[in-house]
């Protein structure tokens, strides 16, 4: 029982993780119908970002977020400024290729900058535990954990209670009646990609304490991000949150009850399934990959 | 915005700069080795790649400046995956005219520019990658100084046999062991050799639990299997990312046998130290030394290790790991012990040469002999066994290179650690 209990909390805050990494994700690809292929290189930069403050000035990586997530929002401003803004309306191919050369460009990037080193960060927060019983919690992913509930419930509130946030949804569900009712597109698009590349950097100053950094790091936790983000239905914020537990879930336990190995199988075995079942995900709309794809 | 006469330009500034370039690698055969160089010096296996090309430079360095010296020059390339490796060692050897080739770290990146250069008749002197497979062909023209995958696990339990066992006071058959390992082709031969080498020994394997290494973001599951099985050695094979996040996540649930043993990578690296500190000391690692007690060595190996160190230092403003220095010590027997010889890089004669090598073991700075089978393995790479202490990997075993005595056998709990 106590090892299910571990496995379960474990498990649940591994998801954490996944929804802190997908949130963004999901909320570019369901408002501008852009398919970021870069978003784990934001993480990256997001993740040294919170390194380096720690190692050159010893800044706690939890205080490092206040820092790292308005740079990494300015970043993902100037991003959208220069290339996805530009891309925008030009077909597909262009907005895939436009990303993965922007992937590329940052990994090698921080290669030459940042060397192909794995760096951890020697901070005693970094594997300190809340014992329950017999039932270890890690504390940075606790910590993860709740930020990621809370980051998704402000950025619910946000979305449905804001004045912008309602103009972010309106450019979601139909471009051009928006910008009929005088929404900015161009303006609306550029905060929605600012604040998907920003809450990366909430989510990289968490991220240090857990795991080591280095260039290529984004792809350790992309896919899954692409298998939450359409597991949970694209473009939805509960569904990214589900998506992103359930996964975890799978995870943890498929590997100790099946094979450490096997634990993608079974996580894609799954996601097979839900599409069989429901094509748009769990909580997707009908539609919204058409839309994406048209 | 320049228009085309601008690019016009552009492209014919490039051409005719080529075109020197060209000409200038012809003149200069007669006079200078050139030798490919090919790692993945960028992607995820950048770390290593970049530490084997800096280490092949210093080796380059070293070499160059004696006098009448046959001047080395390296013809460097990045292969950051298979494709890029079959690529760029086409290139190195068809438009580059590249006779001997140093590479590639990656098994399977080793594998498949092996496959180019043997069919081409060109050397590859492969200083890192250590699939078995690489010299278990009968390839004429593959030469790996360093060990394969498949002895790492015999010197490993050769150590847990003469040092842990009297240690804890237990019979080597009452040694239990688990096997921890990433599931790619480095983690399987690993394992695989150290099941085989227990069997012999007759130490007990109790389980064996393997990973992906790229798509692990938690070790709970393993972490907790483990501490069900109980077993007194971990035997683990783990890159640089995992293998931090293992003892991390060890260490918050708790978990520590009283041994773990790793097989080099993930352990052998700077990172791992710089990650725990204090709390790395006691990790074993088998591989090739980094840091070894030097009277081992014959007084010229002792001398091209200082003179290693110190120019490393100067070059790229950090210390070597162990890679860097594996590569270097390899690299520094071809250009030394073979091409120095031969004066020239025909396949032929560069075979020939490495061959008839036959130096005994503490002839280069990690401490080994160099002897090729007709593989072109060699057969005097000698396994050290180090242990992390204090933030540095120093060799325990075996004795004549030990710098210093094993500690912490058995590993001491997290909560008992000073």
């Amino acid at each position: 029982m106590d090892i299910f209990l571990q496995l379960l909390i474990s498990g649940i805050l591994l998801g954490g993780v996944y929804v802190l990494v997908s949130i963004g994700l999901t909320l570019v690809f369901g408002v501008m119908k852009i398919v970021n292929f870069a978003h784990g290189d934001f993480l990256m930069l997001g993740m040294f970002g919170a390194f380096f403050l720690y190692q050159l000035f010893g800044l706690n990586p939890y205080l490092s977020l206040l820092i790292v997530t308005p740079a990494l929002f300015i970043l993902g401003l100037i991003i959208y400024k220069t290339i996805v803004g530009r891309t925008i309306s030009r077909p597909h191919v262009v907005q895939i290729f436009s990303f993965i050369g922007l992937s590329v460009a940052f990994q090698n990037m921080a290669l030459v900058l940042f060397s192909a080193d794995f760096r951890s960060i020697n901070h005693p927060v970094s594997t300190k535990v809340i014992h329950m019983g017999p039932i270890h919690i890690s504390f940075p992913s606790f910590i993860a954990f709740i930020v990621a509930g809370i980051i998704t419930i402000l950025l619910f509130i946000f979305l449905y209670y804001t004045y912008t946030g309602k103009a972010i949804r309106a450019a979601a569900q139909d471009r051009f009646a928006a910008t009929l009712m005088g929404v900015s597109i161009q303006k609306i698009y550029a905060l929605t990609f600012g604040i998907g590349i920003g809450i990366l950097g909430i989510a990289g100053s968490l991220m240090v304490p857990i795991y080591s950094v280095y260039p290529t790091v984004g792809e350790q936790f992309v896919l899954i991000a692409f298998v939450v983000v359409v597991l949970g239905g694209l473009g939805s914020l509960p569904g990214a949150v589900v998506g992103g537990l359930l996964i975890g879930l799978i995870e943890t336990m498929s590997s100790y009850f099946i094979a450490p190995s096997m634990k993608q199988l079974v996580y894609f075995c799954v996601f097979i399934l839900i599409l069989i079942l429901r094509p748009n995900g769990l909580f997707g709309k009908e539609g919204a990959a058409e839309e994406a794809l048209e | 915005m320049f228009g085309k006469r601008f690019t016009r330009l552009c492209l014919a500034i490039l051409l005719a700069t080529s075109f020197m370039a060209g000409c200038s690698s012809m003149a200069s055969e007669e006079d200078t080795l050139r030798v490919g160089v090919a790692f993945p010096v960028s992607g995820s296996l950048a770390k290593i790649g970049q530490a084997c090309t800096n280490g092949i430079e210093i080796a380059k360095d070293i070499v160059n400046e004696r006098p009448h010296a046959k001047k080395i020059e390296l013809v460097k390339v990045d292969i950051p995956d298979v494709t890029s490796a079959v690529n760029e060692v086409n290139r190195l050897i068809t438009m580059e005219n590249v006779k001997t080739i140093v590479g590639a770290y990656g098994s399977p990146l080793a594998m498949a520019a092996s496959e180019i250069t043997e069919r081409n008749k060109v050397i590859l002197w492969e200083v890192a990658a250590t699939d078995p497979r690489l010299t278990g062909r009968g390839y004429r023209y593959v030469f790996r100084p360093n060990p394969n995958a498949s002895s790492y696990g015999p010197a490993s339990i050769e150590f847990l046999e003469k040092v842990v066992s009297p240690k804890l006071g237990k019979k080597p058959s009452q040694l239990r062991i688990a096997l921890l390992h990433e599931d790619g082709d480095f983690g399987h031969g690993v394992s695989k050799a150290t099941r085989k080498a227990a069997q012999k020994a007759g130490m007990p394997i109790i389980g064996e639990l393997k990973y992906n290494a790229k798509t692990t973001n938690d070790m709970t599951s393993i972490i907790l299997q483990l501490k069900k099985w109980n077993p007194d050695v971990l035997d683990v094979v783990q890159y640089n990312n995992d293998a931090q996040l293992f003892l991390k996540q060890a260490k918050q649930l708790g978990y520590v046998p009283k041994v773990i043993i790793a097989n080099g990578a993930g352990q052998s690296t700077d990172n791992f130290g710089d990650a725990f500190g204090k709390d790395a000391d006691g990790v074993l690692d088998t591989s090739s030394a980094m840091l070894l007690n030097t009277h081992a060595l014959t007084p010229e190996a002792r001398q091209i290790n200082e003179e290693f160190f110190k120019r490393f230092q100067k070059k790229f403003g950090k210390k070597p790991d162990l890679i860097a220095k594996v590569a270097f010590s390899s690299a520094y027997i071809l250009f030394n012990e073979v091409l120095q010889k031969t004066g020239t890089t025909d396949p032929e004669k560069v075979r020939q040469q490495a061959l008839s090598l036959d130096l005994p073991i503490g002839s280069t700075p990690v401490g080994w002999g160099i002897h090729f089978d007709q593989n072109g393995q060699n057969t005097r790479a000698q396994m050290t066994v180090m242990q992390w202490q204090n933030g540095k990997l120093l060799a325990v075993y075996p004795e004549k290179f030990a710098l210093t005595k094993p500690i912490y056998i058995p590993l001491p709990k997290w909560n008992e650690r000073k």
